[in-house]
């Protein structure tokens, strides 16, 4: 009762404010209109920036609350906000660096305001890391505490400290040049309207009901089931044009990913954001459309099992000293997987499971990345090539019945044992069903006989953390900004049986070691960095942990009704206090 | 439901009947005149005869609803080589509709015949002994039936992963409920019925009077209710299918091709179409065949 | 009749442990599990997933977490001397994720309480939740039946009288027809057609009818009263109501030729009652009286039903969100809609035979 009635209070105060506004802007003032985007998934879970984990919630809270750090996004890097035009909006203005690298001063700006006219100040981002470290003990529901360094290890953040009301410091676990990326999760929150007793976080009123916001968007109201709804806030102080051009911007629920494409084309829906690919070319047709496109950030693999899945081992002991993985019957040679890689025809797989909206992936960094090695060709499609290299390896097929078998020269293979193993994909996806019949069939014509099966979700995430699997198709999707490191994924710290991500038991020293120096390069320069992303790249095309698929394409799209429409990669609203919505006449 | 309601009415009068022979040969006679019903049943027969087939009609056509070729996407209906074009993998529609068909009518057919056995033998037997077990079985379907079928399907679905083998199972032991409250009624007033109390007297075993003197007079139940819950069943298996938790692909069956085709109606109709039609076509053959057989078992009709 | 509802509402009891102990079981039997749905990425360590573990209960054997959500936690583990930290427990240890520390006292209720627990993903009071969306599936659920008895009974009813004509054979194959088509076919092509095909060949620029959602997507202000937006009622009522038409017309027509092969019938027709208009006066009363056994599943009917429809229309309503939470392994949701459609049922049985017996003066209550 009490949460409705305020409910209705601050929609009473929006409308007035909004109303107030109206005829101020009149002289040169807000051409107006709506944004509506459709909203594929669930409901938003929260409206609280510490407590946001799904999509959902992050679009709406990306709206309502500051930024930390600026981000230039044409160039998709975190940048100081002094000196760069470009640079997004955001609490902090500048930093400086302690000798060794690991203590960070940030500087903030002194004219930020909450909508309550509160300053925005350090405490508000220092309440934000309490939070994280109470994440950390269970005592909040929040997904920052990653960010938390945990004993021994070198990344993350041990401390943050308020110096004064507009200054803080941050202590790194170590001086790693991605250290930014961990400072810029935290997003400060109104700290004077937040609980003192953290564990009171969950369950704050304002989780959802944000009245004290600061960004271009004030909350609307949220209509379970239905949608969220924003107004703009006249009091964003980043307004390029002076004032927020839009009234306000919908999320409404369109849970069928026909429909949400099909009104958006009947233009009940002024924006889609990476709509499914198989309506894509309806939505290029379409004379009413503006379309982005652009290298994706979200990239499918098929992973192989590298160690012995009757046997699955962490990938280092307490004391860090790799554990002998064994070794996975057909994977576990490095020439079979290479063999694999030449006969899987990754062009007709983005042609047929993506209709072409997908970039070759040459090995594991996103064509769109900082880091991306240009000069490395991709592996070509090569069938010939593929079954010489089967033969060599100890394969071949000599009761004729269109499998190949292992010979003694077959390295972990006992001699006779067909070369059959199991395909395991995600149900309910069109586009990874797809990649995995193609595979199926692909190879079936070197005499690899594949089971393909699409499973639960839940059910392939347990047998991918069992490390149980012969081999998988799923997909990744890379921050925003960029972020090369590949810790998570291929070194050994992270081959964890029950949780870690690197579940290929890949354990290359070279590449691990490359990994680390381009985290420690003196000065973090980019182009210097890149070098050792490049070696890593290279070593990855050989080694073949994963078959290298494609990253999909991102596609944004806007009716023409719509001004201002003007995307970066993986940034559709950096400019959505300049939209606008002209009526129809 | 409204079937079986409808069945249970049709039986209360069969009850007025003398001979349960006559009406039988009653029945054929009308079935034969009735051209819907024969229609319908010779277009499910072709329908059947086809899925059966499948592997010999796609070898005599030399196609494979395997193999894909990314150069020959959303082909239309009438494309060479590809009677009913191909997917958007290359591959051959109609092999893979022949192929589906297999699954969704063996899902529907094996799944209706296995919920209907423990209808039937759960029916016969509680309405018959009544007592213990027939109050369990009673509580059994209050319980069943009290939760909407749909999510209870989603529940289980969720964990089996469904492939052929066990999307029949679960719709076997879900579906029986009905069945198994029809017959027991029927049983129920069969049991005092003259010649049964007679056998009884005369010191036949339950067993015999259950199959010999009640069975043959639950017939026409048995036929309507195989036929309308094999059509219903299909339905369930594409609903599954459309909310992700049908027979998974690449087995193919005729509600994942259609749910897969949902974005497709623009690049290929016939992909969208096609299944949507097969699925209607067969239920509404089978629909159409059900309320045949209940017409020319009703005792009430004019000839 | 008091006496009579008393014994159906306690023959409900055993049902009702039926029903939850069931969908309890197969729910937990789920792979996977919520904790792993929960905690997809790479940046979650494996003391992370046990301390949610812990903090969901879904580690602790079946009894007790069946236990938990029926009668809360806050007996099995609680705080005796006042400080905030729990000290004492019951069947359930002081410390589950074994990191040295007692978790916190037990605040549950339990649904026998009328706590419904908290959603394991939104994180919020399920009741809360499930009062959000009610009233959207019931103004759904009830247009349908609405819509689906007043087509199909007079349907079903000219139907028997005119037994062997065309309107008979032709309604009865619309209704086989429209129960043959599959929900989610029949509305996108609805969508598509009043979105977008009719309104292009009508030179309209909008569509004719609104392609999903239950009410206007307007900044502020909610949802308008119902008057002020069935345009957004309509396709989804016409998809969800199809089904119902073709049941509610096939079994009218059945049980109205029963009623007129009656003895009362054929005499009324015999004594001179001229023409058709017998059947309708004194017929059609009798043949609805079966009808009001149909309260109870069409309830039951509805809310599963509607599931595909509430998503191919965007409807915010409970079938809907019950599928995403079996989904997304969310238990608490799921078991607080099977319960409540499970007593809706309940009682929609209870209210069919006290209407039953009112109409029926046959049945007496015994």
């Amino acid at each position: 009762m009490k949460i409705s009635t305020k409910f209705l209070l601050s929609g009473v105060l929006v409308v007035v404010l909004a109303l107030m506004a109206a005829p101020l802007a009149a002289q040169d003032g807000p051409e107006g209109g709506v944004i509506i985007e459709g909203n594929l998934g669930g409901d938003p879970a929260t409206f609280s920036p510490i407590i946001a984990s799904d999509t959902a919630s992050s679009r709406i809270t990306e709206f309502l609350f500051p930024d930390l750090l600026s981000v230039d996004p044409s160039q998709a890097i975190i940048v100081p906000r002094e000196g760069n035009p470009l640079a997004s909006s955001a609490v902090v203005d500048s930093w400086d660096i302690n000798e060794d690298g690991t203590v960070y001063t940030f500087n903030m700006r002194q004219d930020m305001v909450w909508s309550d006219g509160t300053p925005i100040t350090s405490a508000d981002v220092v309440y934000v890391w309490d939070a994280a470290v109470a994440g950390q003990e269970g005592i909040v529901d929040t997904p920052l505490s990653f960010i938390v360094a945990a004993p021994g290890e070198e990344t993350g953040i041990l401390d943050v400290q308020a110096v004064d009301d507009f200054t803080f410091e941050v202590t790194f676990a170590s001086s790693a040049c991605d250290a930014l990326f961990d400072a810029a999760s935290l997003e400060p929150v109104p700290s004077h309207i937040y609980p003192e007793d953290l564990s009171l976080i969950n369950d704050f009123e304002e989780n959802l009901n944000p009245t004290v916001t600061a960004n271009v968007f004030s909350f609307g109201e949220f209509r379970p089931g239905e949608q969220v709804s924003l107004l703009a806030d006249q009091n964003y102080i980043d307004a390029d044009l002076g004032f927020v051009n839009l009234d306000g911007y919908i999320y409404r629920n369109v849970p069928d990913l026909n429909v949400i494409v099909e009104q958006y084309l009947a233009g009940e829906l002024s924006v889609v954001d990476n709509p499914n690919v198989a309506r894509r070319a309806d939505i290029r047709a379409d004379e009413g459309s503006q379309v982005y496109s652009y290298p994706g950030d979200r990239w499918d693999y098929l992973a192989f099992n590298l160690a012995d899945p009757t046997n699955p081992q962490n990938g280092l002991d307490a004391d860090g000293n790799a554990i002998d993985q064994g070794n996975h019957p057909l994977f576990g040679d490095v020439r079979v997987r290479q063999a694999i890689a030449r006969a899987i025809n990754v062009d007709a797989i983005i042609d047929a499971a993506v209709f072409g909206e997908g970039s070759r992936m040459t090995a594991h960094l996103i064509p769109a990345s900082w880091a991306y090695h240009t000069e490395l060709p991709p592996i070509a499609f090569d069938p010939e090539m593929a079954a010489e290299m089967l033969a060599e390896a100890g394969w071949a097929d000599a009761d004729g019945n269109g499998v190949l078998e292992a010979t003694e020269d077959a390295l972990y293979a006992d001699a006779g044992t067909e070369f059959v193993f199991t395909l395991y994909t995600n149900e309910g996806n069109t586009r990874r069903t797809a990649m995995g019949t193609l595979v199926q069939d692909q190879l079936s014509q070197v005499g690899i006989q594949v089971d393909f099966q699409t499973i639960d979700f839940n059910t392939l995430l347990d047998i991918m953390d069992s490390q149980t699997f012969d081999t998988l198709i799923l997909g990744w999707r890379n921050g925003y900004p960029d972020r090369p490191d590949s810790t998570q994924l291929f070194t050994p710290a992270s081959d964890v049986v029950g949780s870690g991500s690197n579940f290929t038991s890949f354990n290359n020293a070279e590449f691990t070691s490359l990994n680390e120096q381009a985290q420690f390069v003196p000065g973090c320069d980019p182009a210097e960095r890149a070098e050792f992303y490049f070696q890593m790249q290279e070593i990855m095309q050989e080694e073949l942990p994963y078959v290298w698929m494609f990253a999909q394409d991102g596609m944004y799209a806007a009716r023409t009704e719509v001004n201002g429409f003007d995307p970066f990669p993986a940034q559709l609203y950096w400019n959505i206090d300049t939209w606008s919505v002209r009526s129809a006449e | 439901m409204a079937t079986q309601t409808a069945v249970a009415k049709l039986n209360v009068k069969n009850e007025e009947r003398s001979a349960g022979e006559s009406l039988t040969k009653l029945a054929l006679r009308r079935l034969r005149r009735d051209r819907l019903t024969l229609v319908a049943l010779t277009v499910l027969g072709i329908l059947t005869l086809l899925s059966v087939g499948a592997p010999f009609i796609t070898d005599l056509l030399g196609v494979s609803y395997t193999r894909t070729n990314a150069d020959a996407t959303f082909l239309p209906i009438g494309a060479p080589g590809h009677i009913l074009g191909t997917d958007d993998l290359g591959r051959d529609h109609l092999a893979r509709l022949l192929f589906a068909g297999q699954v969704s009518l063996s899902v529907g057919f094996l799944a209706a015949a296995l919920s209907l056995s423990i209808g039937v033998s759960l029916g016969i037997t509680t309405g018959y002994f009544g007592g213990v077990m027939d109050d369990f079985v009673n509580w059994l379907i209050a319980t069943l039936t009290s939760i909407p079928q749909l999510f209870l399907l989603l529940i289980v679905a969720a964990v089996l992963s469904p492939t052929a083998s066990t999307l029949i199972i679960v719709l076997g032991l879900l579906g029986w409920t009905g069945t198994t409250r029809l017959v027991r009624g029927e049983t129920l007033s069969l049991r005092e019925r003259e010649y049964v109390v007679s056998a009884r007297a005369i010191g036949a075993s339950p067993i015999r009077i259950m199959f010999v003197h009640i069975l043959p007079n639950l017939f026409s139940i048995i036929v309507i209710t195989l036929a309308i819950d094999i059509g219903t069943l299909i339905l369930v298996e594409a609903a599954l299918s459309f909310l992700g938790l049908g027979i998974k692909p690449p087995e193919p069956s005729w509600g994942n091709m259609l749910t897969n085709a949902q974005t497709f109606f623009t690049k290929g109709a016939h992909l969208v179409v096609m299944p949507g039609l097969l699925i209607f076509i067969t239920v509404l053959c089978l629909y159409v065949i059900g309320d045949g057989i209940r017409d020319a078992f009703d005792p009430t009709a004019k000839d | 009749m008091v006496k009579y509802t008393l014994r159906r509402l306690l023959q409900g009891i055993p049902t009702f442990f039926g029903i939850t102990i069931l969908s309890y079981l197969l729910m937990t039997a789920a792979p996977g599990g919520p904790v792993a749905a929960l905690t997809f990425g790479p940046n979650v360590s494996p003391q992370d997933r046990q301390q949610l573990a812990a903090r969901l209960g879904v580690n602790d054997p079946l009894p007790i977490q069946y236990l938990r959500w029926l009668l809360g936690d806050d007996w099995m583990r609680w705080d005796s001397d006042g400080d905030g930290i729990a000290d004492s427990s019951f069947l359930i240890p002081l410390d589950a994720d074994g990191d040295g520390e007692p978790e916190p006292p037990g605040v549950r209720q339990g649904v026998l309480r009328g706590d419904f627990g908290r959603s394991f993903f939104y994180r919020r009071d399920v009741a809360s939740m499930i009062g959000e969306r009610v009233a959207a599936t019931m103004e759904l659920g009830a247009s349908a039946l609405l819509l689906g008895l007043s087509v199909g009974v007079p349907i079903g009813i000219v139907a028997a009288v005119t037994r062997g004509s065309r309107f008979d054979t032709a309604t009865r194959v619309m209704a086989v027809m429209f129960q043959a088509i599959p929900v989610f076919w029949l509305g996108l092509l609805l969508i598509m057609l009043f979105g977008s095909a009719l309104p292009r060949a009508l030179g309209l620029d909008s569509p004719i009818l609104p392609m999903g959602g239950r009410c206007p997507p307007v900044l502020i202000g909610g949802c308008p009263p119902i008057y002020g937006r069935i345009e957004y009622l309509i396709l989804p009522t016409f998809v969800l109501a199809t089904g119902a038409i073709a049941i509610y017309s096939r079994y009218i027509r059945a049980s109205m030729l029963d009623v007129m092969s009656q003895d009362y019938m054929r005499t009324a027709h015999s004594k001179g009652l001229k023409g058709r208009s017998v059947w309708f006066r004194h017929g059609a009363r009798n043949a609805l009286i079966p009808l009001a056994t149909f309260l109870g599943p069409a309830i039951t009917g509805l809310l599963g039903g509607a599931a595909i429809t509430e998503t191919i229309f965007s409807w915010p309503g409970l079938g809907r969100f019950a599928v995403e939470a079996v989904r997304a392994q969310d238990f608490p949701i799921v078991m607080a809609v099977v319960i409540i459609t499970a007593i809706a049922t309940l009682l929609g049985y209870i209210l069919s035979d006290i209407l039953y017996a009112l109409i029926d003066p046959r049945i007496r209550f015994d």
